[in-house]
C-alpha cells in the first residue's frame, strides 16, 4: 500500500513536471541553431548558454494517461512535441506539432546564429539577437525586434517587419518578400549600401536618397525599379525587395 | 637612310670618298634635313680649320744637336712663371670640365636609378595586384560555399567586383543562381551575372535558370534580366510561364510587359 502510494506520488510529480516545467538543453560547443516548425515560432534572447523551451500550458488530454504522443515528423525526445538533436556545432530543433498548434516559444543566448527553415503558415517573431539570422517562411509574417543582423530573410506572402538597434557591418542583409510589404527601421547613423527594389509596389522612406546621375546609353527596362544609394558614406550591403508589396524604410 | 647613318657618312662625303649613289642620297637628304645640313657645315668648318693650319715644318733648331735642344728645354723649365701660368690656365678648364662631368654623372645616375626604381616598383605593384586578385578569387570560391547565407551573399558581391572573372568564379556564380537554398543568394548571383552577360556561357545559364526556377520573385528578376539583354532564346520559357496555370498573375504581368520588346 505504501509503495503504491509512493509510486503514485512520483508518477504525479513527474507528470506535473512534464506538463508544467520547461525543457532546457545546454549549448556548450554549439554555434548554430536550426529551427523547423510548421506553426509559429517565437524566439527570444536570454543570458544563459542554453536552449529553453517553455512548456507552459501543455496539458495531456485526460484519456492520454499512460500513453505517449507520437508525431509523423519524428520522435519526440523532449516530451514537448519537439525533437532536439545535436549535430556537430549545430543544434536542430524541430517542432513536431502541426501548423495549427500553438506558437513554439524558445529562448536562446543572444549571440547564437539562428536559422529558421521552411516554416509554413506560422509567423516568426525574433527578439534581441546580435547574431546572424536566416529565415524562410511561406505564408507567415516575420517580425524582428532589437536585432543587429546579418539577416537573410525570405517570405512568399508574409510581411517582414524589422527594427534594428544597430546594423552589423559583417556581412550583407537581404530581405525578400514576394507579395508582402517590407518595413525596416534603421538607426539614423547607419552606414550602408542600400538597394531597394519593388516591381509593382512603392517605396517610402525618410532617409535621404542620393540619386546617381544617370549614365547616358543606359538601357531602359520596363518595370525595373531599383533604388541604389549610400547611407552615411556607404557600408554593409542592405537589400530590400518585394515583387508586389511596398517597402517602408524608417529612421529610428 | 636616317639622319644618324647620314651623319656617319658626312665625313666621307666631304672627302669625296663616296660612290655616286650614296652621294646622291646624301645630297638629296641634305636639301630636306636642316640638322644634317648644320652638321655638315660644322664638319666643313672643322675640315677648313685643319686645312688652314700651317703645316709645321721641322725648324732650324732640329739641326742643332741634341745637347743644345736639351739645354733649351732645361732653359724653358727654368722659366717657371711662364710654365705655371700656362699650366694653371689649362688646369682651370680641366677642373671645371671634371666638375661638370661629375655633376652630370651624379645627375644621370640619380635619374637612371629613379627610373629603374620606378620600373621595379610598378612591377612589384603589378605582381601584388595579381596576387590580390588571385587571393580574392580563392576567398570568393571558398566563401561561396559557406553555410551562412549572408556569407554567401558577401562572396557573390565579391565575385561581381572582378573585371574579368575566371571560369571557376563564373561557374560558382551560375551554380549559386541555379541551386542555392536561399533565394537571396540566387537573386544576387543572377544580378552579379548581368555584368558578364556578354559571355555566351552566362547568357545560356540565365535562360536555363528561367526554365528551372520555381520562385516567383526570382522568375520576375530573370525575366527582367533576359529582356534587358534582348535574349530572344528566352521567349519559349516565357511563353511557357504564361501558359502555366500555377504561375502567379504578377509574374505573368511581367512576361506580358517584357515579351513585346523581345519579339
Amino acid at each position: 500500500m505504501k509503495n503504491i502510494a509512493i509510486a503514485i506520488v512520483l508518477f504525479i510529480t513527474i507528470g506535473h513536471i512534464q506538463a508544467q516545467g520547461d525543457y532546457t538543453q545546454s549549448l556548450q560547443g554549439i554555434k548554430n541553431v536550426t529551427i523547423g516548425s510548421e506553426s509559429g515560432v517565437k524566439i527570444k534572447a536570454h543570458d544563459k548558454n542554453e536552449l529553453l523551451i517553455i512548456g507552459n500550458g501543455r496539458k495531456m488530454p485526460e484519456k492520454a494517461k499512460g500513453l505517449k504522443a507520437v508525431y509523423a515528423g519524428g520522435s519526440d525526445n523532449t516530451g514537448f512535441g519537439v525533437y532536439v538533436q545535436k549535430e556537430g556545432g549545430t543544434l536542430i530543433v524541430r517542432n513536431l506539432k502541426n501548423m495549427h498548434s500553438k506558437t513554439l516559444e524558445i529562448f536562446l543566448p543572444k549571440s547564437i546564429n539562428i536559422k529558421v527553415e521552411r516554416s509554413n503558415l506560422g509567423s516568426l517573431v525574433v527578439n534581441g539577437f546580435s547574431s546572424e539570422i536566416e529565415a524562410t517562411t511561406n505564408v507567415g509574417s516575420m517580425t524582428f525586434r532589437d536585432v543587429t543582423g546579418p539577416i537573410v530573410a525570405k517570405t512568399a506572402t508574409g510581411e517582414i517587419n524589422i527594427v534594428f538597434n544597430k546594423v552589423s557591418q559583417n556581412s550583407p542583409i537581404s530581405l525578400i518578400s514576394a507579395t508582402g510589404a517590407i518595413d525596416v527601421s534603421l538607426p539614423n547613423n547607419t552606414s550602408a549600401n542600400l538597394e531597394m527594389k519593388t516591381t509593382m509596389g512603392e517605396i517610402f522612406t525618410d532617409f535621404d536618397i542620393k540619386f546617381p546621375v544617370p549614365e547616358s546609353g543606359l538601357k531602359v527596362v520596363g518595370g525595373k525599379r531599383t533604388i541604389k544609394t549610400e547611407l552615411n558614406n556607404g557600408g554593409v550591403e542592405i537589400s530590400l525587395r518585394s515583387s508586389t508589396g511596398n517597402i517602408y524604410l524608417r529612421k529610428q | 637612310m636616317n639622319c644618324k647613318q647620314i651623319e656617319e657618312l658626312l665625313i666621307d662625303h666631304l672627302d669625296g670618298n663616296l660612290d655616286q649613289k650614296e652621294h646622291q642620297v646624301i645630297t638629296a637628304h641634305l636639301t630636306t634635313c636642316n640638322s644634317c645640313k648644320e652638321s655638315l657645315q660644322e664638319l666643313q668648318l672643322v675640315f677648313d680649320e685643319i686645312d688652314n693650319d700651317p703645316e709645321e715644318l721641322p725648324d732650324a733648331s732640329m739641326k742643332v744637336n741634341f745637347e743644345e735642344m736639351l739645354e733649351k728645354e732645361k732653359g724653358k723649365l727654368n722659366t717657371p712663371t711662364v710654365v705655371t701660368l700656362d699650366q694653371s690656365s689649362k688646369n682651370y678648364w680641366r677642373t671645371a670640365l671634371q666638375i661638370a662631368a661629375t655633376i652630370a654623372l651624379v645627375f644621370s645616375a640619380y635619374f637612371y636609378g629613379k627610373q629603374q626604381n620606378n620600373d621595379s616598383f610598378s612591377q612589384e605593384m603589378a605582381v601584388l595586384e595579381k596576387e590580390k586578385v588571385q587571393l580574392k578569387q580563392e576567398v570568393t570560391i571558398s566563401l561561396i560555399e559557406n553555410e551562412s547565407a549572408s556569407m554567401r551573399l558577401k562572396a557573390v558581391n565579391y565575385a561581381e567586383e572582378f573585371e574579368k572573372p575566371g571560369n571557376e568564379i563564373l561557374r560558382a556564380l551560375i551554380n549559386k543562381m541555379f541551386y542555392d537554398d536561399h533565394i537571396s543568394v540566387r537573386l544576387a548571383a543572377a544580378e552579379a551575372l548581368i555584368k558578364f552577360s556578354d559571355l555566351e556561357m552566362v547568357r545560356k545559364a540565365l535562360i536555363d535558370a528561367l526554365e528551372m526556377e520555381q520562385d516567383p520573385g526570382m522568375q520576375i528578376e530573370l525575366i527582367q534580366i533576359l529582356v534587358s539583354m534582348q535574349e530572344k532564346r528566352a521567349i519559349p520559357s516565357m511563353e511557357k510561364l504564361l501558359q502555366n496555370e500555377e504561375t502567379p498573375s504578377y509574374v505573368k504581368d511581367q512576361v506580358t510587359i517584357g515579351l513585346p520588346s523581345l519579339i
